[in-house]
């Protein structure tokens, strides 16, 4: 009993380790190899070199891919959140008539395979005689958003105590004060965690976006672009690295804004997709 | 009753098909310290709620004063609240608890910091007015809530279970 309990040990030992290298080690040789002197990406290295950083800094179509994958990802961040406050809001606070099935119609978007979505809003937006652009993205990405800012915020919201509104208008405040002073200062960490999560969703976000997008691509698709052409392999190493560090670090920040404070209000883990 | 302060006129309140209130009729004078007394779930909440304005009367009318509240939101009335739960306000220190309903008379600093001293020196809480509202203690609630009632002046004061959490000494 005693060595097959230990050799079981070892056996899922083993496979915790296999597991958690097969999740990390690709992604950590991004930013390895964006640092080697070889437009090959093999073993050995050939030497230590920044010139694949100086040239994607000095790339103009990768600026204009970068700065539409911002606008994009702030204007879906935003949407989607205020979206997400209103939903969430109705859905903790009031008992509405056909609620589960509504809320389920939100959360839809969450298992329906995004490229079925973004086929169907293409034909949508061209039936309707729409253009295709950052407008469209945005859009798509919105619909995408919504349940995740939705389950950050209904969290939040369920953990919110009815009746400190309730002391706020004792205390003699209207409705409009009380939300100022007691519900959005409560809410602030869902509402920054919220708007962290949907902006890194979008800015990483490739089928909708191209499906979607016209010439003008957004970052991802740009990438993808790139990788078509051996010589700018490095490059988009480079670029690679500079947003996995970039999304690290917002996901982060999103995970200990929503966790702050919330030491009374247990509620799941939540799981980024 | 021709001195009647607070006036409860058949009042009636029910949530579907449970009635939380049967039809109280009850005055109650000015100074009058009145207790509502009865086993859980009798309605003890539900009237105080009525009182404060957090429930409208399903029938009857509510007076203060001689003047009818029953239908005015719960920030114009002259009632304050001591909730159940004492809902202190998480995001907020003692102080600035205390201080919450003041912010419409504009007062000075100076004179703010006094009222909220004085306040917080009732229930017997110097010093106190830096803690934060996850610090203290399940005595510290209620005195904090109370507190944060009294400083409003109030011309009724509605206290929901306010002695579960005191000991023996400070309810005295």
């Amino acid at each position: 009993m005693n060595r097959n309990m230990k050799l079981a040990a070892r056996i899922l030992g083993t496979y915790a380790v296999i597991y958690v290298a097969y999740l990390y080690l690709p992604v950590l040789f991004l930013p390895l190899f964006s640092f080697n002197d070889s437009i090959y990406i093999s073993f050995p290295l050939r030497g230590w070199t920044l010139k694949w950083y100086q040239i994607m800094l000095a790339n103009e179509a990768l600026h204009r891919a970068l700065m539409n994958s911002l606008k994009v990802g702030i204007t879906t961040a935003l949407i989607s959140t205020i979206l997400g406050i209103l939903g969430a809001r109705a859905v903790t606070r009031y008992r509405l008539p056909g609620q589960k099935p509504v809320v389920g119609v939100i959360m839809l978007p969450l298992v329906v395979p995004e490229i079925i979505l973004a086929m169907a809003l293409l034909i949508l937006i061209l039936r309707l005689g729409g253009s295709l652009g950052l407008v469209s993205i945005a859009a798509g990405h919105i619909l995408v958003c919504v349940p995740f800012a939705m389950v950050v915020l209904m969290s939040r919201f369920e953990g919110f105590d009815r009746s400190l509104e309730e002391a706020s208008h004792d205390l003699g405040e209207n409705a409009w004060w009380t939300f100022w002073r007691v519900t959005f200062p409560n809410m602030l960490p869902g509402i920054v965690a919220s708007l962290l999560l949907t902006f890194t969703i979008s800015f990483d976000e490739f089928i909708m976006a191209f499906f979607l997008g016209s010439t003008d691509p957004t970052l991802p698709v740009f990438m993808w672009n790139q990788l078509r052409f051996p010589k700018l392999l490095p490059g988009v190493l480079a670029l690679g690295a500079c947003i996995l560090i970039a999304s690290v670090f917002i996901v982060v920040l999103a995970e200990w804004f929503r966790r702050r404070n919330t030491s009374d209000t247990q509620t799941g883990d939540m799981i980024i997709g | 009753m021709d001195d009647a302060f607070i006036e409860i006129a058949s009042v009636s309140k029910s949530f579907g098909n449970v009635t939380a209130v049967d039809n109280i009729s009850l005055s109650i004078r000015k100074g009058e310290f009145f207790s509502l007394l009865g086993p859980s779930g009798c309605g003890k909440t539900t009237l105080l709620r009525i009182l404060g304005g957090f429930e409208a009367p399903s029938v009857g009318t509510i007076m203060i004063e001689g003047q009818d509240i029953t239908h005015m939101p719960a920030h114009l009335r002259p009632t304050n609240t001591v909730f159940q739960n004492y809902a202190i306000f998480p995001h907020l220190n003692v102080e600035q608890n205390v201080a919450y309903g003041l912010r419409q008379q504009k007062l000075s600093r100076e004179e703010q910091t006094e009222k909220v001293s004085a306040a917080l020196a009732m229930v017997q809480l110097e010093g106190f007015d830096k803690r934060g509202a996850d610090e203290m203690s399940g005595g510290q609630k209620p005195r904090v809530a109370l507190a944060r009632a009294l400083i409003k002046r109030p011309k009724v004061m509605l206290l929901d279970e306010p002695m579960g959490a005191l000991d023996k000494k400070l309810r005295e």
